[in-house]
């Protein structure tokens, strides 16, 4: 599903050029659940907000699905991006002037989807993620596990065919974590949704299917 | 956009205390804007309420003497329309003053009426509303048939509104007047500026007033205002080129009278309210909207300011939302039309604060004896002017705020939170807000002390004469019918009983008062004229006075004699001149003993005194040349009474009425006012000077007060963002006084950034205006140093407010928070 050929971000520093990332070559299958893992600085989240195409300063060649994603414009890279990602933060990032049911509607209202069709959606996102009793709720009125699950169901609300999630029970304790790792195995068997997640857990790592490891902007475990 | 329009909606709804202040601010900068184009509306761009009054243009002539357009002939005009093919029909009227009354016993009132020629109204395309119009059967010629047809005002005010009133007679200066019928409402006048009561034919003229056929016949007396329509698809400078051809053929013709006169054809909205001053009103009220839009620029800075900060408290939002997929285009749409939505509303409120404030501003203008126009037109102009400023405000507030807060940064903002949003150049773009008002405010607070200091001057400008504890009353003789011995008798009378009046203590006549509407002028003809008349005469004032009234005025006798009881009818012709007046007819020589005569081939007139010159007709005129004549020698139209008080003059109007009223009770009484009142409210003394003054000061207080409010947020919202830093200076051990010298400083160095940009612009600015201003430059070093201290100390306390609050912090507290 996503083909990564020679990838390199290089920030240009004062001090010189810095490399986030070196050459990575990697490979993601569609319907699997791959962990990014390595220490702090390693360039784990650089990576995932490149294959979320949210940066696009980086070098060399990313394939998603039949797609270069390297010969398209910012344009359709944006089109792209809308029909086909999904994107979970580890700081829930919800609206807080929006209620959940708006939060849920933001996505839909960006893909140009009819204000009828957008409550259908949302109203079927609510149910099946179980948060209907919370339609109504302001962010600040969830807990943190309350906001994370919105997030996750803010995430899916488009059908995408890709989750890329950024440390997404960083900020749960270990119960709402675990909470949400299962409803991310759920989606990916049977949903057949594909995940990438980048984590600093080791247990969390373990609900995915393959674990990818980065030191210093390099692949040094695929 | 409904989805973005309800988002506005709810942000607004949620943030009160920001809305009201954005729509506060934004609302007394759309008031103070849609009250002066009020004012620019009804001068310049209404139209005559007639169909094609786009074609309408204003006929004038110029000369030599008298260089400003100015009215023509009764003669000139019918050459004029018989030459001019550029014109589909032409027409000439005249507003004049006249007694209106009935045959029911109640007393004649004084009211303006327009002679017209009797096809103008038919020219114009102008149908009655009840009866018919002045047609050419009432006469154009002397003979004509008395028939008046009533103004709608004149019809409802004078008569009630009678729905009989076609075919009654009513008395116009006690001649009796057939009414035939009622313009339409919209009509005021030939003169949009005024709404005068009634309209009669040339041809009545001689009922109308004694001599009254002379008018029609004079070629020297210019005082006919003459309209004319162009032809469909003529072009002004064709008909400009066509005037200039018939004009030389008339000096050609009429070398004796016409000698440096050219013609000066204006579109009659140009021409308002008189065509002697079209060639400055339109840009001083260019001045006066350029200034107002200063102090809406200075209030959009200031919601741009609020909004960016306001933006940045927001960042997270916009950047979640460009996470999710919003465009960049999405994203400005969003925060446009949360500015317009402010902006609407502002409107609104600015539109009722301009409704409740222009009377207030009206008020300011005292209702003299002419019929001003008060009808502000068709509102939809102003409306439609209102809202486009509001949109203009809307997307000139909220574009620049929207653009840069929709430059988001996913990766680094996603990252490190909403605090990452908050970069160097925002802070650029709202430290040029806060230097961009800071100059405006200036600008604005240097006009208003300009404006200020020029009324200071004005009123201490030496003016030929004593204005103070003078009260005049106005009276029209020859529109009563008075004959020449009869109205020697009263006005004999008049000032005898006058005098006895407790409380006065001199009291005498003119036939013009200073600063007045009714000044006269003429080509005057001096004995052996000096080489430097090139046609042997020159344009002066004059006036016709009782004894005894240079002394009264108080106006420098600098030799012979004044003009006294000794100078009557039965007299040899008598005049006293003016020093501007020796100066140019009979220069370095004795004046006394010469004559001159007050119209070609007209009577010698001896001159017996000669008196300093004054100011007679404007504050900033040169000093202009001016005789006086014995009342007794030619007494003709309206007659002023000055009454030189002991104590408060106001509170011998009541006194002085009865006192007219006594002489004769059928008399109508006008104009009963102080001097300074009248200067006051004299376009051609203080008022305006008093307007600017006003005006200016308005928006100096208003654009400094935005400014301040600006400069302060600025400061507050960059100590709030520095208060991490500011606590870690602290728990380092920086002390209160560093802070607050380091917050000042901030604040300082954008208020003198501002402040000399602000005193360039007003220095070019002042050059360009600077014929505005009386009696001193715009260069004024007092006024420019007053500007900058009252900016500079406002500007302290505003940045001193937050810097003290800086220096409260507990580091403790701030730290423990991050």
């Amino acid at each position: 599903m996503l083909t990564l050929r020679h990838l390199s971000r290089v920030y240009p520093l004062k001090s010189g050029p810095y490399f986030a990332l070196r050459n990575i070559n990697l490979e993601i299958k569609e319907g699997e659940f791959v962990s990014i893992m390595g220490p702090s600085g390693s360039g784990k989240s650089t990576l995932l907000h490149i294959l979320g195409l949210h940066d696009s300063e980086w070098e060399g060649e990313y394939q998603f699905a039949d797609t270069d994603v390297h010969r398209l414009g910012k344009s359709a890279r944006a089109d792209l991006q809308k029909k086909n990602i999904g994107f979970i933060f580890q700081a829930y990032h919800l609206i807080d002037d929006l209620t959940v049911a708006e939060n849920l509607e933001v996505p839909l209202s960006y893909r140009n989807v009819p204000r009828k069709e957008r409550q259908a959606i949302v109203c079927d996102t609510l149910d099946r993620f179980h948060i209907v009793g919370k339609r109504d709720l302001f962010p600040s009125q969830l807990s943190g596990g309350q906001q994370q699950l919105v997030g996750v169901a803010r995430a899916l609300v488009a059908h995408p065919t890709l989750l890329l999630a950024d440390e997404p029970t960083g900020n749960l304790h270990s119960d709402q974590g675990h909470e949400i790792m299962e409803l991310f195995r759920k989606l990916n068997r049977e949903d057949g949704v594909t995940i990438v997640q980048v984590t600093h857990s080791i247990e969390n790592a373990d609900y995915g299917s393959r674990i990818v490891r980065l030191a210093d902007g390099m692949l040094v475990n695929n | 956009m409904l989805h973005d329009l309800r988002l506005a909606l709810r942000q607004l709804a949620r943030s009160p205390g920001y809305a009201a202040v954005v729509v506060l601010t934004l609302a007394f900068g759309i008031a103070v804007n849609t009250n002066i184009f009020g004012f620019v509306s009804t001068f310049f761009l209404q139209r005559m309420p007639v169909p094609d009054a786009d074609r309408v243009v204003l006929v004038t002539q110029r000369s030599e003497s008298w260089p400003t357009p100015h009215a023509i002939s009764f003669p000139d005009f019918q050459d004029y329309r018989e030459r001019l093919r550029s014109m589909e029909s032409m027409l000439a009227y005249q507003p004049m003053p006249a007694h209106l009354g009935t045959d029911d016993g109640r007393a004649a009132q004084r009211a303006w009426i327009e002679v017209a020629t009797p096809g103008a109204f038919t020219a114009l395309a102008i149908a009655p509303q009840l009866g018919r119009v002045l047609v050419p059967a009432d006469g154009e010629a002397a003979g004509g048939a008395p028939v008046i047809v009533l103004s709608h005002r004149g019809w409802q005010q004078r008569f009630g509104g009678d729905p009989a009133i076609v075919g009654r007679t009513i008395r116009v200066n006690n001649r009796p007047f057939t009414v035939v019928g009622v313009a339409p409402e919209r009509f005021t006048g030939f003169s949009p500026f005024l709404a005068v009561h009634g309209f009669v034919p040339t041809g009545a003229l001689d009922t109308l007033r004694a001599n009254g056929s002379g008018m029609l016949e004079w070629r020297n007396a210019p005082m006919w205002r003459v309209l004319g329509k162009l032809r469909p698809g003529t072009t002004l400078a064709a008909a400009r080129a066509e005037a200039d051809i018939a004009t030389a053929q008339l000096v050609r013709e009429h070398a004796s009278t016409h000698q440096g006169v050219s013609a000066a054809i204006i579109p009659e909205h140009r021409a308002r309210p008189d065509p002697m001053v079209a060639d400055f009103l339109p840009l001083l009220a260019l001045f006066f909207l350029g200034q107002v839009a200063l102090v809406l620029l200075i209030a959009c800075a200031n919601v741009a300011n609020l909004m960016i900060a306001r933006a940045a408290a927001r960042q997270k939002e916009f950047t979640v939302r460009a996470a999710l997929g919003a465009s960049r285009g999405r994203l400005v749409r969003q925060m446009l039309v949360e500015s317009l939505v402010l902006a609407a509303v502002a409107g609104v409120v600015g539109w009722l604060l301009s409704t409740w404030t222009a009377p207030l501003l009206s008020a300011l203008v005292q209702q003299g004896d002419l019929p001003v126009n008060q009808d502000p037109g068709p509102a939809w102009p102003i409306n439609l002017f209102t809202a486009a400023v509001s949109l203009v405000a809307g997307i000139g507030s909220g574009l620049l705020p929207a653009l840069r807060a929709s430059r988001v940064d996913l990766v680094s903002q996603l990252k490190e939170g909403p605090g990452a949003g908050i970069g160097r150049s925002r802070h650029r773009l709202r430290d040029m807000f806060v230097v961009n008002q800071v100059m405006f405010s200036l600008v604005v607070l240097v006009f208003a002390g300009l404006f200020t200091r020029s009324l200071q001057r004005a009123r201490s400008v030496d003016i030929g004469f004593r204005s103070e504890r003078l009260l005049l009353a106005s009276f029209d003789l020859t529109l009563q019918r008075y004959g020449d011995e009869p109205a020697r008798q009263f006005c004999a009378a008049l000032l005898e009983r006058v005098r006895a009046l407790p409380g006065v203590e001199d009291a005498s006549l003119t036939s013009s008062t200073p600063f007045d509407y009714s000044i006269g002028m003429r080509d005057v003809f001096p004995e052996n004229p000096p080489p430097s008349l090139r046609y042997g005469s020159t344009n002066v004032g004059c006036a016709a006075v009782a004894p005894g009234f240079e002394h009264m005025l108080g106006l420098q006798a600098l030799a012979g004699r004044p003009l006294d009881a000794t100078d009557t009818a039965t007299t040899r012709p008598v005049a006293v001149i003016n020093a501007a007046f020796a100066e140019r007819c009979w220069p370095g020589q004795d004046a006394l003993g010469r004559r001159f005569q007050p119209w070609r081939d007209g009577p010698w007139i001896e001159v017996v005194g000669v008196v300093a010159t004054a100011k007679y007709m404007m504050l900033s005129e040169a000093p202009r040349p001016f005789y006086y004549t014995p009342l007794a020698q030619g007494l003709e139209g309206p007659v002023n009474l000055l009454v030189r008080t002991t104590g408060d003059p106001a509170v011998l109007a009541a006194p002085v009425r009865s006192t007219l009223a006594a002489l004769d009770p059928n008399l109508p009484v006008y104009n009963v006012r102080t001097m300074e009142e009248m200067m006051a409210n004299s376009l051609f003394a203080f008022l305006p000077l008093r307007m600017g003054a006003l005006l200016s000061s308005i928006q100096g207080v208003l654009g400094l007060g935005l400014a301040v409010l600006g400069l302060y947020s600025v400061v507050a919202f960059g100590v709030a963002q520095r208060s991490r830093e500011i606590g870690i200076r602290m728990a380092l051990g920086a002390s209160a006084g560093s802070v607050l010298r380091e917050v000042l400083r901030e604040g300082l160095r954008l208020t003198l950034v501002g402040t000399v940009a602000g005193l360039l612009f007003s220095i070019v600015l002042g050059i360009v205006l600077s014929k505005f201003l009386f009696g001193m430059s715009a260069l004024d070093p007092l006024v420019l140093c007053a500007g900058v201290a009252v900016l500079l100390g406002v500007a302290a306390v505003a940045c001193f407010v937050p810097a003290r609050r800086a220096t409260r912090t507990d580091p403790a507290v701030v730290l423990r928070a991050e």
